[in-house]
């Protein structure tokens, strides 16, 4: 251990500090930060067969899940895809590689690097997690919904593209007006489209996807189970429940 | 919404009630966790409530308030209180008891992490920092001796006029 933090020393000229946080576990103070001012969380440590892993011991994931959890297959599939990216593996939420003397410096800013990009994914939800669920809604419907014949971004009132409903799906004579609702303002633009399908007397049934269900103002969530026919709370609900409901129908 | 100084410390200190109870610890990913909803007694204000702590290091925990402004996406962490987990780039001393707060010149910058860091000496473990915290937050004292109950003979220890 001693030989690869003297390498560590000499590498980033003394400007990173150690400090034995259990025995054969040492922290390294790194000048890298969260956005909240905290250092990032690095350890270094010596295994039986000799190899030196770097750790945060769960540190980021724990940080992460103030305000975020990797809760969704798309979650942990975007997680996953950047631990394999970079070459890195999680044990029991510890996210940890392998280092050596020589490589010591690139591993440790690599590491770094990473470990603030996966605490970053909060920010991910309306750039990356939203669009993958426009994005895996599309490929179920496309492929388990397809013996229905699903038709995107329909206009069920002719000339009234305001009204747009995001699928039409028939699993019988009558057409299902799908909308996939992330938030707030979709959820509102959906209710607003129901009443207006209602108000011009067609004959339809609605359905709402849900991104989250629970994360909706509590009135949006009234006014939308008070306007449309059915509703899934949220993707995997869809996916696991959707194709019986259309069978049903 | 425009956030002042004053209206932060309202809402981290305005009287709280618990609408979802926290439960039994969970442990998943290298730590255990708890986590809770709140209401302002007056129903104006919905908050998040969480506890963390590292499994291979217990000093590393984290006991934070999150506001939650339903009709923005954004939750604001109001409040955490962090055990000496690491260094800060506000603190020269490494390794000590620190709370971080949110400040309304970040949130009018867009910056929404709690970068105001001050030591504190107000607890000393996991379990007096949920101790500090509930009472800093004002969650009250039926909801507090219900889910939050102190450990053993710390009954009073946050019974001063100071917390």
């Amino acid at each position: 251990m001693t030989k690869i933090l003297e390498h560590i020393n000499s590498s980033f000229s003394g400007r990173l500090k150690t400090k034995e946080k259990r025995r054969g576990i040492t922290q390294l103070y790194l000048p890298v930060y969260h956005e909240d001012g905290d250092m990032i969380d690095l350890f270094i440590r010596q295994d039986k067969n000799g190899v030196y892993s770097l750790s945060d011991y769960g540190m980021t994931i724990m940080r992460l899940s103030y305000e975020y959890e990797i809760d969704t297959e798309n979650k942990e599939r975007i997680f996953n895809s950047m631990l394999t990216e970079h070459g890195l593996i999680e044990n029991n939420g510890a996210i940890e590689m392998s280092t050596t003397s020589e490589t010591i410096y690139q591993d440790i800013m690599h590491f770094t690097h990473t470990l603030a990009k996966i605490g970053s994914m909060r920010y991910f939800k309306r750039e990356v997690i939203e669009s993958l669920f426009y994005e895996q809604l599309d490929e179920y419907i496309s492929t388990d919904l397809q013996l229905y014949h699903p038709q995107k971004d329909v206009t069920p009132i002719e000339g009234r593209d305001e009204y747009q409903a995001d699928y039409e799906i028939r699993p019988n004579g009558t057409p299902h007006y799908l909308f996939a609702v992330k938030d707030a303002s979709k959820a509102r633009l959906a209710t607003i489209s129901c009443l207006e399908y209602m108000r011009n007397k067609l004959s339809y049934r609605s359905v709402v996807v849900h991104e989250a269900f629970e994360n909706l103002p509590k009135k949006d969530q009234l006014r939308l189970t008070n306007a449309c026919d059915k509703q899934f709370t949220s993707l995997d609900e869809f996916k696991e429940h959707g194709k019986p409901y259309f069978d049903r129908e | 919404m425009s956030y002042t100084e004053e209206l932060l410390e309202q809402l981290r200190t305005c009287e709280k009630k618990i609408i979802r109870a926290p439960g039994e610890f969970k442990e998943e990913s290298g730590h255990r966790k708890q986590d809770f909803e709140m209401m302002s007694v007056n129903d104006e204000h919905h908050f998040i409530g969480f506890t963390r702590q590292n499994l291979h290091f217990p000093e590393n925990f984290s006991v934070g308030l999150l506001y939650n402004p339903r009709s923005e996406r954004v939750k604001i962490m109001l409040l955490r209180c962090n055990g000496p987990h690491g260094g800060n780039v506000a603190i020269e001393h490494h390794d000590q008891f620190h709370i971080h707060y949110e400040t309304a010149e970040r949130i009018d910058t867009g910056k929404m992490s709690p970068a105001h860091v001050e030591i504190t000496d107000r607890y000393a473990s996991f379990h007096d920092a949920i101790q500090f915290f509930v009472k800093t937050i004002n969650l009250i004292e039926q909801d507090r001796k219900q889910y939050f109950p102190p450990p053993t003979g710390q009954t009073a220890l946050f019974n001063d006029e100071n917390t």
